[in-house]
């Protein structure tokens, strides 16, 4: 029934590149016993000082998380293969030994300060330099914040989401859970019974934030799942850029990290958020890694608001995310740029979701899936359009690139209109590299390697654009160092 | 679970009439599936039937009708339902499905292999549809009426009309399957038409076809649907070697129902073009799946499907593209574009590509929306009623599937109905 194929397959050799950013530092660390019960996420709580309402919260979601996972377990849709995780075999609570927060960044432990050094960010030097302010996320207890005087003054909050709840429990009692409900999802559930850490960020009526603000994660403590959980919002005619980026060092086990992030754009507001994401993707047989089990939502709440989600993956074994955009507000705008690379045995299962309920919303998405080696890339997104979004538009774009006829690219879209005013195109492509363009550029001196990454950063080139300046050359060079040995 | 029980029994009493070995080896498996599983009305992992409320299908304990109301289906009668297409028992060949099965035997197109449920095709029946596939076609399987025959190359050119007459008599189930099997370099054209019916029926025919070496089918099918009717078809197909498939469907949606479409292309260079227009009005719920596995190199294929939703219906498509590891070279494409008229009208569309092969060019596209504001406007400013605008619009748009279909007279009566559909349509 299958033919043999083997004079037409162009072969494709892919070979492993190492993890650039494989290291582990050894800072002590507070760490809780493994496994998870209802006295472990009130030690969290404990740990943490926080009211009453929010520990009833996580109690509420770790009941739901419970009866979910006995009822129908993790979510199985995703095109993801893994062995079954141990929910009781990981450790739920991770801090650096340190029990004061650090004032400034003399305070900060040398060691953790040469690991962002490794990673490329020195963190001073980058902070003066771009003009970022860096909250920097070591495990679970923030480590240095900076700029936070100038944010201050224009009435900015950027700080722990652990502070926020101490100093602005109202806002956070607002929106916590606004846009993720604790009984969201399986991962949402999780995250909402244990999340220890996250980024926490309001931005005042009016204003612009002048800076790009700046979250690194990094999982470092051995199979310690992280559970961030970062909640911004951005009050009227406010506007606010968030970057995150994540690297973490090798481990032999796999290590789930389930975040949740939560945006909330009020009338005439625009939130936009940028993700590199790099971590530990496994060895190229497929062993540890990275699983990156996220649910990432904005709610464009208010009239003429915007969201604007752009990401780079390039990490993770697995990758499950699909950052949304619920758009309530009349004329809002949701936006989704990515470019997601597997090489060997990654798996990323990744998309979008834009909900259209106001009047005259729009929406673009803009996919690109990469797949090399033995990897599979799904791109899985849904457009929504209730009755009630008159004139709703959407235009979705995905494509995929094949290197190597071991990796599979996938392409799930769903599209539900209820409305006859909407206009909703999708269009996607998936082909190989083609051998035109390769011969061209190789007759010019090139070699393959170097060819195929001059198209295949072109062909990026529509994400990138999205992504703040300091990013975008860090997600060229990441993509490159991703490839490297890909091709030959 | 109580609709099962009935089924249970239908089943027993359709495996206690004389039927011949193979025909129990084919039959077994639908049969046990549909015993264990049912219809397919679980809603978790459940991606064929998510958007449909299929609870329809178990509101009455459908039976098989008997051998005699099937004969009242008289051939005139069915004649008169087909005298709109033009087709005739004096120029076509025309073989009515339920009804008078034997009519076709001895004509020199057809192998010897016969037609009725006595003498089932070893190679083909339950090869091609898995009856572990899907609920429905487990059922057909399990008490199907197997008409199967194979064509030769001495066809005339002329169509071969295959007609299912509807159901004259509620609460009945209709599982008809059909085995066909085109030989080698032998090109053949089969309309496969539904009547409507104007009753509580269930109608749950499979076709399965294979294509040999070289072989050319082109296949219209017209399904027409009343607000009373249920009917889930499904087509299978299994493409040899440089063969070609062409599939054109016009549907006007039955009260519930799908248009369930696999081509399974197994032969290098093979080739299919599948199209097709649905509309959907009133409260009916329709389903267009397709789905093309391409899993030998070189091969080539197209979907091109549209449609046209009004009222409170739903309309559903969902293509697949799947290409397999050895399947280098593959060219595909898919579009499915959509017009909604109405106000409450839903259209659910996943157009999806699995790919496994890296040497391929797969596109697909989707489109949902209303008729052209700009357009609208130019034909009223000079002078045309929006509705008729509207309905001309909707025409030309409708008008580029219609004319792909090969068959003369299918293409005519396709126009036709259109022509009966389209003042009906609400646009509101």
């Amino acid at each position: 029934m299958v033919s043999d194929n083997n004079s037409i397959s162009r072969k494709t050799k892919l070979e492993d590149k190492d993890y650039k950013w494989g290291f582990t530092t050894d800072v002590e660390t507070e760490v809780a016993p493994k496994g998870l019960n209802e006295e472990i996420v009130k030690m969290i709580s404990k740990k943490k000082s926080e009211p009453k309402w929010l520990l009833d919260w996580r109690l509420k979601a770790y009941n739901h998380w419970l009866s979910q996972d006995e009822k129908e377990g993790e979510p199985e849709w995703a095109m993801v293969d893994y062995p079954p995780i141990d929910y009781q075999d990981i450790h739920y609570y991770a801090a650096p030994n340190s029990s004061d927060s650090p004032k400034s960044l003399d305070e900060v432990d040398p060691e953790m300060l040469e690991a962002f050094e490794k990673l490329g960010i020195p963190l001073e030097e980058r902070a003066q330099l771009a003009g970022v302010a860096v909250d920097a996320v070591f495990d679970s207890v923030s480590v240095a914040t900076t700029y936070e005087k100038q944010l201050k003054e224009l009435g900015i909050i950027f700080c722990p989401l652990s502070e926020a709840i101490k100093n602005h429990p109202d806002l956070v009692k607002k929106y916590l859970g606004s846009v993720v409900p604790y009984s969201d999802n399986y991962f949402a559930n999780l995250n909402s019974a244990v999340f220890s850490e996250g980024s926490f960020i309001y931005v005042p009526p009016g204003v612009r934030c002048p800076i790009e603000l700046m979250t690194y994660f990094r999982i470092n403590t051995a199979d310690t799942g992280q559970f961030e959980r970062t909640l911004i919002v951005a009050d009227k005619d406010s506007y606010v850029s968030y970057l995150e980026g994540c690297t973490a060092p090798i481990r032999k086990n796999s290590q789930l990290h389930a975040a949740v992030v939560e945006l909330v754009a009020l009338e005439n507001a625009e939130i936009k958020y940028s993700t590199l994401q790099n971590w530990y993707p496994g060895t190229k047989e497929g062993v540890g890694g990275v699983y990156n089990f996220v649910t990432k939502r904005g709610k464009c709440l208010g009239k003429g608001s915007k969201i604007s989600w752009t990401q780079v993956e390039t990490g993770s074994a697995i990758t499950w995310k699909y950052p949304s955009v619920i758009l309530q507000g009349d004329n809002s705008v949701g936006e989704f740029y990515s470019v997601a690379l597997t090489n060997n045995r990654q798996q990323a299962d990744t998309g979008t979701k834009m909900i259209h309920i106001g009047k005259n919303t729009r929406s673009n998405v803009v996919a690109k899936g990469i797949s090399a080696g033995e990897g599979n890339n799904t791109y899985r997104g849904q457009i929504k359009v209730l009755p009630s979004a008159e004139n709703a538009q959407n235009f979705t774009q995905c494509d995929s690139l094949l290197i190597g006829d071991k990796c599979g690219a996938h392409t799930v879209p769903y599209i539900e209109v209820k409305n006859p005013s909407a206009k909703l195109e999708h269009e996607a492509s998936t082909s190989k590299v083609s051998d035109d363009q390769l011969f061209y550029l190789m007759q010019r001196g090139l070699n393959e390697e170097e060819a195929h990454h001059m198209i295949i950063t072109g062909w990026s080139k529509e994400v990138f654009k999205e992504l703040p300046f300091e990013f975008a050359v860090e997600a060229g060079q990441l993509l490159k160092v991703s490839l490297e040995g890909a091709v030959g | 679970m109580s609709y099962l029980d009935h089924y249970k029994k239908l089943i027993e009493a359709e495996f206690k009439s004389n039927k011949n070995f193979n025909f129990m080896r084919a039959v077994t498996p639908g049969a046990d599936y549909f015993i264990e599983n049912g219809f397919p009305l679980k809603k978790k992992g459940n991606e064929r039937w998510k958007y449909l409320d299929l609870r329809n299908v178990t509101s009455s304990n459908f039976t098989k009708s008997i051998y005699e109301e099937r004969i009242s289906n008289d051939f005139d009668s069915v004649l008169e339902k087909l005298a709109p297409c033009g087709i005739n028992i004096v120029e076509d060949e025309i073989l009515i499905v339920g009804d008078n099965k034997n009519h076709l035997s001895g004509r020199n197109f057809v192998d010897s292999e016969g037609i009725g449920a006595s003498s089932p095709s070893k190679t083909i029946i339950g090869e091609i549809a898995d009856p572990e596939e899907d609920g429905f076609i487990a059922l057909n399987a399990a008490v199907a009426d197997i008409t199967s025959f194979s064509i030769n190359e001495n066809f005339s050119q002329k169509a071969l009309n295959i007609v299912f007459a509807g159901q004259s008599q509620s609460d009945r189930l209709s599982t008809e399957r059909m085995c066909i099997k085109i030989h080698a370099n032998t090109e053949v054209t089969i309309n496969e038409i539904h009547f409507d019916s104007d009753f509580n029926t269930l109608n749950i025919p499979v076709l399965e076809i294979y294509l040999d070496k070289d072989s050319k089918l082109i296949h219209n099918k017209v399904i027409l649907g009343s607000e009373k009717d249920m009917n889930f078809n499904f087509t299978r197909v299994f493409q040899e070697e440089g063969s070609y498939y062409k599939n054109t469907s016009f549907c006007h949606s039955p009260s519930l129902g799908s248009n369930d479409i696999k081509v399974i292309m197994a032969g290098q260079g093979s080739e299919c073009d599948l199209g097709g227009i649905y509309f959907t009005d009133n409260k009916t719920q329709f389903n267009t799946h397709v789905t093309v596995d391409h899993l030998a190199p070189n091969c080539k294929s197209n979907q091109f499907y549209k449609g046209v939703l009004s009222d409170e219906s739903k309309a559903v498509f969902s293509g697949k593209i799947f290409v397999e590891r050895n399947a280098q070279k593959t060219y595909a494409t898919q579009k499915d574009l959509n017009l909604l008229m109405s106000k409450g009208a839903e259209i659910d569309t996943k157009p999806s590509l699995e790919i496994y092969a890296d040497d391929v060019e797969c596109s697909h596209g989707a489109t949902a929306g209303h008729v052209d504001e700009s357009s609208l406007y130019y034909m009223m400013s000079r002078g045309i009623e929006k509705e008729i605008a509207t309905q001309m619009l909707v025409r030309g748009f409708v008008d580029e599937i219609i004319d792909s279909i090969s068959d003369d007279k299918i293409r005519k009566f396709a126009l036709n109905q259109t022509e009966l559909i389209l003042p009906n349509l609400s646009f509101k």
